[in-house]
């Protein structure tokens, strides 16, 4: 299996993703079928597919780990160790907001993932550019300036893409709430550039870490995180409760009554935390919100 | 006697010395295109220690003057090809010690890559010792050389 990379202008695939794929990889993404490129599986020793709205086209690339392990290397900009972290988490963010996961064989102590090698796949998922209009939430925010937001949806809805626009717009001239993004896992900072935005992104830190600099040392009106759900999130969040920020973060969850009897949520629940629940869905392109106050819950 | 003879040794003089000259200098540069991989290397294990930075962005933000003394070009984006343009200024046992790094550097967690760089660290000052200490040595066999070649060929020639 060739795998030098060659740009490959046929592909509908993003630019820098071509440049990571072999031309070959490209050829064959591009003749699956497959109307739009949603997500690309790769897999050592199985053919790979291309998944787009839900269904899966099959096409003729089968990889050997070698190959895999190389399209991980050019994805790593040639350094592996530079993104070791985030691999034993399973995952990587490439520029343009493209997430890939990894699979491969753990190497584990103590409960801990310590290394990553056979590495037999990775799942490339491309983000669309889908307009979230974000104004019914940040106007909700304006309105009560110390009660946070959560967002919760099931994957692939498109929370990380409602928060950009939350961010973005709170951060905006029209808002102006001085807004601290902590952006552990580098998915939020793309679109967020505007030089007109009061913004600060923490790129890459933990999320404990990330929430306390951001009201201790960045002056935060408004903190911003994806992904939520830990006892260890939880406890962060709740001790700076007291500082009077409100937080707009984001989690997986299908329905708020189930959301709220995870241990991490119902101590946040019962801190008021979040002043306001958001469900969210999806309609095509249009983004749908289900607002909830918390006065309207009981747990 | 015709001018030939006098002419003719002294190009043959001339040639003597244009080459010593480039012996000498090609002496000289061997032992700074060491050192100027001696640095880089240092300034790799530096970034990769303290901020885990992948090699290309490493390349990209270090001095282009010392990467143009390594034969670089323009600005490389891999360490192999950076090989590859110094290639010719560097010798057999540093170019395998090179090539080894070159092959490492990128494929092993941050607190491996660190101990792998600080060995060739360790081998390529060594080199560089041995070399710096032979080279007054190598531009008096370099100068010797070519001009005592270029003066018996005036002898016999004449």
């Amino acid at each position: 299996m060739q795998t030098t990379p060659r740009k490959h202008t046929s592909c509908k695939l993003p630019l820098s993703l071509q440049e990571l794929l072999s031309a070959p990889i490209c050829e064959a993404i591009r003749e699956c079928g497959a109307p739009r490129v949603e997500e690309i599986r790769l897999f050592s020793r199985r053919y790979a597919t291309v998944s787009c709205e839900s269904k899966n086209y099959r096409t003729n690339l089968l990889l050997d780990e070698q190959a895999i392990r190389e399209i991980l290397l050019r994805m790593c900009k040639g350094s592996l160790y530079a993104y070791s972290q985030t691999i034993h988490q399973g995952y990587l963010s490439l520029s343009g907001g493209i997430r890939v996961g990894v699979c491969g064989t753990a190497a584990t102590e103590e409960n801990r993932i310590i290394g990553v090698s056979s590495i037999s796949g990775l799942m490339i998922r491309i983000p669309r550019r889908v307009f979230a209009d974000a104004s019914p939430i940040v106007k909700r925010l304006s309105a009560d300036r110390t009660g946070g937001m959560l967002i919760y949806a099931p994957p692939t809805v498109g929370k990380t893409t409602l928060l950009r626009s939350v961010a973005a717009l709170a951060a905006s001239s029209e808002f102006g709430f001085r807004t601290v993004v902590v952006d552990t896992r580098s998915e939020l900072k793309y679109t967020l550039d505007d030089t007109e935005l009061n913004l600060y992104v923490l790129d890459g830190y933990p999320r404990n870490v990330g929430i306390e600099i951001a009201v201790r040392s960045l002056g935060a009106q408004l903190v911003i995180c994806d992904e939520i759900g830990s006892d260890e999130d939880a406890r962060s969040i709740l001790e700076l409760a007291n500082c009077g920020v409100p937080l707009v973060a984001s989690t997986h969850g299908l329905k708020l009554d189930l959301l709220l009897k995870r241990p991490a949520f119902s101590r946040l629940h019962s801190a008021k935390i979040f002043h306001t629940y958001v469900g969210l869905s999806r309609q095509s392109d249009r983004f749908l919100y289900h607002f909830t106050s918390h006065g309207e819950i009981s747990v | 006697m015709t001018l030939a003879k006098p002419i003719g040794a002294t190009i043959l003089l001339l040639i003597g010395i244009v080459l010593s000259r480039r012996g000498v200098q090609a002496e000289k540069r061997r032992l700074e295109v060491l050192e100027a991989w001696i640095r880089l290397l240092y300034e790799i294990r530096t970034q990769i220690d303290c901020f885990s930075l992948p090699i290309q962005d490493v390349l990209k933000d270090t001095d282009q003057s010392l990467l143009a003394l390594l034969g670089a070009k323009q600005p490389p984006t891999s360490l192999a090809s950076l090989l590859q343009a110094s290639r010719e200024n560097v010798d057999k046992e540093c170019a395998r010690l090179l090539s080894g790094m070159v092959k490492e550097i990128g494929t092993h967690s941050r607190t491996e890559q660190v101990k792998r760089c600080d060995y060739y660290l360790t081998q390529l000052e060594k080199a560089r010792d041995v070399r710096r200490a032979q080279l007054p040595g190598r531009i008096r066999l370099c100068l010797t050389l070519h001009l005592c070649v270029c003066l018996g060929s005036v002898i016999l020639l004449w």
